[in-house]
């Protein structure tokens, strides 16, 4: 019995070591999370593949009856963008010119994105967060920002050789510089542990409103101008000091598939 | 005689080797399903599977089991170690309160998830706050107490039975 408490008492203070450890980013427990992270990425990868195959099957059955319709207004949409597509290239064409003009030099951010995959994705109260198929062997680093089409998804946290952990804006950890082009309002956009984001330090007083979308702000680490939200509700109160916002984050984390690693941090 | 008891050994030995084998793959299916889970909220399958193994396991194991299923968990799915020591709390609790229980194995292992389900959310509230100074919205935390719950009690009967017929060979 005596034996069998102090096993239990030993495990206790090691988990407890560990969360202690793991707040002062000690290497050694760096170290333990990326080897795992590589060992279990192929697993990751397995469930990912086959659960996305799983619901590709099921939206096939359903969508069956549709099929036919969609195919004839895809062919009618694709003529009208091949027509629209013209009119574009004459457009970029042009823009790269007055470009040159300028003497605006297109890359001017210095920076890349690297295409990356998600292979695994985790949201709960705890943690929300991603894998991507996309390590060091790839050149991604730790703090690189991660965005998708829409806008920013998150941020890298951790890196193995050939996978990495991105913590997304939704999460409780996660906080965000943002700025409203509109009002120009900056403030700091931070998860909830939901679908939402809350905008935190914007004094009562400040003319925001229903609808403004708000952008990685310059002051923040991540590159500038990388779309963040959209306010969906504004709660004032007289005596508050600042007004209670929230955010519906522009990118749907649901869908998440392709995403994009933009090496170098602003 | 001697040949026969060599081959009792023997078939004793390939029945927990196979029994060590069945668990592993529990513990893989429970991962896997955590990786393709659609929805915004799950079932905690990793602690119904230390409820399981405090209670039908020896206290050592349950902890050690325990311990190592909260360890792979935070891993994989988190971003900190708040598992690990949720789980090795409860396996703790567990070992100390079953035998006081006058219940049979099964209905103390949906009682104990019924009781340790909303506890861990709590609990790990709790030292997200301590530990991370991270606060959380009550609604948002009220809503996954509830969910998280009411799915592992849904879940509690399928995975007992899965575990015992696969592991216990009961």
């Amino acid at each position: 019995m005596n034996g069998s408490r102090t096993i239990i008492i030993v495990f206790l203070i090691l988990a407890l070591s560990l969360n202690l450890a793991g707040i002062g980013k000690s290497s050694i427990v760096s170290l333990v999370k990326s080897s795992f992270l590589f060992v279990f990425s192929p697993v990751h990868w397995i469930s990912h593949s086959s659960a996305g195959s799983l619901t590709q099957f099921f939206s096939f059955i359903k969508s069956a009856g549709e099929l036919n319709r969609k195919n004839q207004e895809l062919i009618q949409e694709n003529d009208k963008l091949k027509a629209e597509l013209l009119s574009c290239q004459s457009l970029r064409k042009e823009n790269e010119n007055l470009s040159l003009a300028l003497t605006f030099a297109p890359s001017y951010r210095n920076e890349k994105l690297i295409p990356a995959r998600v292979i695994s994705r985790v949201y709960d109260l705890w943690s929300s967060q991603i894998i991507i198929n996309r390590g060091k062997f790839h050149n991604v680093e730790k703090g690189y920002a991660v965005i998708s089409s829409d806008g920013l998804v998150g941020r890298v946290v951790e890196v193995g050789s050939y996978s990495s952990k991105a913590r997304l804006i939704l999460d409780v950890e996660s906080a965000v510089s943002v700025k409203s082009l509109k009002s120009e309002i900056i403030a700091l956009a931070v998860g909830r542990g939901d679908n939402l984001l809350k905008l935190k330090y914007v004094p009562s007083g400040s003319k925001v409103v229903t609808g403004e979308e708000l952008v990685v702000s310059p002051s923040s680490e991540l590159s500038f101008g990388i779309p963040v939200g959209i306010i969906s509700k504004i709660k004032e109160s007289e005596t508050a000091l600042f007004q209670n916002i929230e955010l519906t984050p522009k990118v749907d984390f649901s869908k998440l598939d392709i995403v994009y690693v933009v090496s170098g941090k602003g | 005689m001697w040949f026969q008891e060599r081959g009792e050994g023997r078939h004793i030995t390939n029945m927990k080797t196979l029994k060590i084998i069945n668990f592993i793959l529990i513990f893989i299916l429970v991962i896997f399903i955590q990786d393709i889970w659609w929805f915004r909220f799950q079932p905690d399958f990793f602690l119904l599977f230390v409820v399981v193994s405090c209670i039908y396991f020896k206290s050592e194991s349950g902890a050690a089991v325990s311990f190592m299923v909260g360890f792979i968990q935070d891993i994989l799915f988190s971003l900190n170690f708040l598992n690990t020591l949720t789980k090795t709390v409860i396996a703790a609790i567990i070992n100390l309160i079953k035998d006081k229980l006058i219940l049979n194995e099964d209905s103390l292992a949906v009682v104990l998830t019924a009781i340790f389900s909303p506890l861990a959310v709590i609990f790990k509230a709790g030292l997200q706050y301590l530990i991370y100074r991270q606060n959380l919205i009550i609604s948002v935390f009220l809503i996954e107490i509830f969910w998280v719950t009411l799915l592992n009690l849904v879940a509690a009967p399928a995975f007992i039975y899965l575990f015992k017929k696969s592991v216990l060979y009961e």
